[in-house]
């Protein structure tokens, strides 16, 4: 019985051609004595045979392999696309309101506003941040300033007027800015908790009043920091001549109006077709509606997903200098 | 991009290219043979070949190519039937209504509702038992082929096709 389990094997091997030549022979001498193995031989290759008549033929259709060559070798790599319609729609709506508030605050005599962030973040001999939060005064709620500035920036003629702020040492590696900017956060927490009364104090920092009488204007500006950002805007001089090479943005922001639709304006020296940015180290580009432009609107919506916290955004290309980075709601 | 790179990628896309034109329908029968359904066969080919694009740089060509394309088709049918079964009740052996008992069996198997019956019997095996039984008799692959893309050695492919063989004899002996 033992023999007969053993050329059982044998038979299946001999029958799929894969015996060798001394193992083919052990068996055709087994064969010759053994009616049982040789009944068994002729019973598996009818099984053999019935198993091969089971497959059956049939003809590849012959746009399949276009289909295939399709979804490989001749995808292209998805683009980012910006929508141009949506971001118009929002630069339309931010420009709305803008002009609604200034208005009003123009009737009422009063400063400022809904909670905006503008952060610029600029190399030069020293690195700089600046982070200005400013809150309605007449209201009861929160009233912040807070400024930390290394190098006094050009300023424009609003700004000349404005309280001097205390220069303090910045880190120059992004690893090392984010304990100060945590600390300016958890600053902006202490301060928004003191009561309203026109004036705050913040450690460190003299009395800051950001009340109307302190703060002169620009002509066509009832808000100072829209003032500022305007000119820098506007004008190239206004811009120091650094590139920026990293900055950074909290997602949300707490206590102002950035929320899940936002809107990322980078402004450029020079026009440029294209903005290949590294955020959180995924580069991502972008292209300019028209070439000759030299703002570039980044919707929320064409970012990848974010989560809530720190997130790290760098300019790739171009490697220029004058880049004025902010965000709004 | 760097002009070394993207003459790579040239390269890669026209080895790939004829990779495709070359075994597309081959594995396109082997999982029609697998599935008896011309649209998912098609479906499944695709995905046969994405898988493969997405790793052809990464393969190194220690097998040959039709060796790792079978094996990714095997892997890719085998995924789709796992998910298939979880979704609906799989038909077992045990429900197919065997023809009238005759009294030469052998005989009958060569009739069509038969071989209908020994293919279903085929695909109720564990799947080391069909895919060795499709590589063998469905694609006439020989021993070393087999061990190649099965990655086995070449005595457990004899002795894993005289298991099978042996399984599926008593199983058409009890229904039939």
């Amino acid at each position: 019985m033992k023999n007969h389990k053993k050329y059982e094997e044998l038979i299946q091997g001999y029958l799929d051609d894969g015996l060798g030549d001394k193992e083919k022979k052990d068996l055709k001498d087994h064969l010759k004595t053994c009616k049982i193995c040789e009944g068994k031989l002729k019973e598996r290759n009818n099984l053999l045979e019935t198993l091969r008549s089971t497959k059956e033929e049939i003809e590849c259709p012959e746009y399949l392999i276009d289909k295939i060559l399709k979804n490989t070798t001749q995808k292209e790599p998805k683009p980012v696309i910006i929508r141009w319609k949506y971001l118009a729609v929002s630069a339309a709506a931010v420009f709305i309101i803008f002009t609604t508030i200034l208005f009003n605050l123009q009737d009422n005599e009063k400063i400022l506003t809904t909670g905006e962030i503008k952060e610029t973040y600029e190399k030069g001999t020293s690195k700089e941040i600046k982070i200005q939060k400013s809150v309605d005064t007449s209201s009861d709620k929160k009233k912040e300033y807070i400024a930390k500035d290394e190098k006094p920036i050009p300023k424009p003629p609003s700004e000349v007027a404005k309280t001097e702020v205390p220069k303090t040492e910045v880190a120059k590696t992004p690893e090392a800015k984010l304990p100060d900017i945590k600390a300016d956060f958890a600053r902006a927490e202490q301060i928004e908790e003191v009561p309203s009364g026109g004036a705050v104090e913040a450690p460190g920092m003299p009395k800051t009043d950001i009340s109307k009488e302190s703060q002169p204007l620009a002509p066509h500006f009832e808000s100072e920091k829209v003032a500022f950002a305007a000119s820098r805007i506007a004008s190239e001089e206004a811009l120091p001549e650094v590139s920026l090479e990293e900055t950074h943005f909290v997602f949300p922001e707490e206590g102002s109006v950035v929320g899940e639709d936002f809107e990322i304006v980078l402004v450029l020296e020079n026009p440029a077709e294209k903005i290949e940015i590294s955020l959180d180290g995924e580069e991502i580009t972008y292209y300019t509606k028209t070439p000759d432009s030299n703002v570039i609107y980044i919707g929320s919506d064409s970012l990848p997903p974010l989560e809530e916290g720190f997130h790290y955004l760098s300019i790739k290309t171009p490697e220029e200098k004058g880049i004025t980075f902010y965000k709004e709601g | 991009m760097k002009l070394r790179e993207r003459k790579d990628n040239e390269e890669s896309k026209e080895m790939f290219e004829n990779i495709v034109k070359t075994h597309t329908a081959r594995i396109y029968k082997m999982i029609y043979n697998m599935t008896n359904n011309y649209e998912i066969s098609k479906e499944l080919t695709q995905d046969v070949f994405a898988s493969a694009w997405k790793g052809f740089k990464s393969f190194r060509g220690d097998s040959s190519v039709y060796t790792w394309l079978y094996r990714i088709a095997l892997n890719t049918v085998f995924r789709y039937r796992h998910e298939k079964a979880r979704q609906e009740k799989v038909v077992s052996v045990d429900d197919i209504t065997p023809p009238a008992t005759e009294d030469n069996p052998e005989k009958h198997l060569l009739q069509k509702s038969d071989r209908k019956l020994v293919k279903s019997m085929v695909f109720s095996l564990p799947r080391e038992c069909q895919e060795i039984l499709i590589l063998r008799y469905y694609e006439d692959h020989d021993y070393s082929t087999i061990s190649q893309i099965l990655k086995i050695p070449i005595g457990t492919v004899r002795s894993r096709l005289h298991r099978t063989i042996t399984k599926l004899e008593e199983l058409i002996k009890e229904k039939i």
